[in-house]
């Protein structure tokens, strides 16, 4: 009833060869795309001030290991006093690594988000 | 009598949960995802179910989920989460319960929700992990095969109604443990014979269990901080269970997960296996020789996943999944089912995502697929292509 073979790439015509190989073509036109700048989810650590760099960067690898980074930077929350449930909630997360004393630094990034996007719909 | 009082205790601790701890007001957050994806399988000739009907070796071509969440704090300590998702099911409910969490120690959770079973299930959602497909273990109808194999060994998600404890807590400021035990309807089988449970009766008439038997279940994980940005992870699952009526068939899943986090890069493996009990009383339409009335089989299933972004845009994964399943199965004489006493599939994915702009990314991903039977058509081995744009809000 069943026959066993040997690991061997499955032989493809010309035409679905190219079909196949097509995701990584388009990764490395996304790749040239991302090393002209283009920014993605997250932000530029290299573009923010002194001092908050190594807060975005706690919030970027705790942050990232259950969703992407869109999810709270696109989430529109500017409340301090929001990010502090939305934090906690996140932080009893199973496997979340999120310390208590993270939480502090989590919160001083996304003030100085918050901030950010304040100013920047004000000037809008 | 009995009710009254369990009537009244319910009352009594919602109305102390309430009262306690009163949010300053009413807080929701709103969240959702939506995926397109194409699936295209050239070694099928582009039509994985020629002559077949359809979703008998899989789905292909162009597939959508979407799903949108609301998060209620109704309280310091109670919040409500309601999940609606559409896909290939038309639209289900994925989360419709209450939790009472008066410490991060412990919580309950009543209702509608996945319970806690492994690490992937809390990635689930097409906007939480970069591959348009799950891992093997976990896949529902992304997977070649998948009515031969009944899907993989713990589809998900798999929400179920029912009831949850559990809680964190951290030994100082890098360790933390996790904990979870549930009593949950259970996976189902409505038909006459009981030879697997039947995935589509654990979803449909969900608000019906066949059978007064909860099933239950553990979960147990430990994270210990490596340093600043980076962290390990090991849990291990149970969940037993009975899926039939008259509750004469058991199923019993255990799994153990490791996660690896080093700054952005995540190294993930998982391991499942479910013993599922079967019907064995008749030979009828059974490949194998039957000796016992009652029989079983084994499902194994395990993952490696290494995710490793290469610039803030864009991140590379790549993953070797598979599974192996060990006993006997229903065959028919004119179409025999592709498997044998001992059969396994073997995957290797090589995907990248790309994030356009904030909460928009297109996944793009090859499967290499090795099976140890041939197929109707003769082949044991494939090659798929998913293509998929996601947006999460």
């Amino acid at each position: 009833m069943s026959s066993r073979g040997r690991c061997a790439f499955p032989k493809l015509g010309g035409r679905r060869r190219r079909l196949a190989f097509a995701p990584a073509a388009g990764l490395g036109f996304a790749l040239a795309l991302a090393c002209a700048g283009h920014q993605g989810d997250g932000l530029d650590p290299r573009s923010l001030p002194p001092g908050v760099g190594k807060d975005y960067e706690l919030f970027a690898a705790r942050c990232s290991k259950c969703h992407s980074l869109a999810r709270p930077l696109g989430s529109g929350i500017t409340d301090d006093a929001y990010w502090a449930k939305y934090v906690e909630r996140m932080r009893r997360q199973p496997g979340s690594g999120i310390s208590p004393a993270d939480t502090t630094a989590i919160l001083r990034f996304l003030h100085y988000y918050s901030q950010e996007q304040l100013a920047r719909r004000g000037g809008e | 009598m009995k009710g009254r009082l369990l009537a009244l205790t319910m009352v009594l601790t919602v109305v102390l949960a309430l009262s306690g701890g009163r949010a300053r007001a009413v807080d929701r957050t709103f969240a959702g995802s939506v995926q397109l994806d194409y699936h295209f399988v050239p070694t099928q000739r582009g039509n994985l179910n020629r002559g077949e009907p359809v979703g008998e070796y899989g789905l292909d071509g162009f597939t959508v989920e979407a799903a949108g969440k609301l998060a209620v704090d109704v309280s310091d300590h109670v919040s409500a989460n309601v999940k609606l998702c559409f896909g290939c099911h038309g639209f289900e409910a994925d989360m419709a319960y209450v939790d009472y969490r008066p410490l991060d120690e412990f919580y309950v959770r009543a209702g509608r929700f996945s319970p806690s079973f492994g690490a992937f299930n809390l990635r689930h959602d097409v906007g939480n992990h970069k591959l348009s497909d799950k891992p093997l273990p976990y896949d529902m109808g992304r997977m070649l095969r998948m009515r031969s194999w009944n899907m993989g060994v713990l589809p998900s998600p798999f929400p179920d109604n029912g009831v949850e404890v559990g809680g964190t807590h951290w030994f100082g400021e890098s360790t933390q443990l996790d904990y979870a035990a549930y009593a949950v309807a259970g996976f189902r089988n409505n038909g006459d014979r009981m030879t697997d449970v039947n995935w589509v009766d654990s979803r449909s008439r969900y608000y019906v269990d066949n059978n007064a038997r909860p099933t239950v279940g553990a979960h147990l994980k430990l994270t210990q901080k490596l340093g600043a940005l980076s962290d390990v992870s090991i849990g291990a699952s149970g969940m037993y269970g009975t899926y039939d009526s008259e509750n004469d068939y058991a199923y019993g899943i255990l799994g153990g997960e490791m996660t690896l986090r080093i700054q952005r890069t995540a190294l993930r493996m998982e391991y499942l296996v479910r013993r599922t009990e079967f019907d064995a009383s008749s030979a009828e339409g059974f490949a194998l020789p039957v000796t016992d009335a009652k029989d079983s089989f084994l499902k194994h299933g395990a993952y490696v996943e290494l995710e490793q972004p290469l610039s803030p845009s864009v991140d590379l994964i790549a993953r070797v999944d598979g599974m192996y399943r060990v006993g006997n199965f229903l065959t028919e004489e004119e179409e025999p089912t592709p498997l044998s006493r001992k059969s396994s599939i073997l995957r290797y994915t090589l995907g990248g995502s790309y994030a356009f702009e904030r909460g928009f990314r297109m996944k793009l991903s090859t499967e290499l697929w090795q099976f140890s039977d041939r197929d109707d058509h003769g082949r044991n081995r494939d090659v798929s292509v998913h293509a998929a744009f996601v947006g999460t809000y």
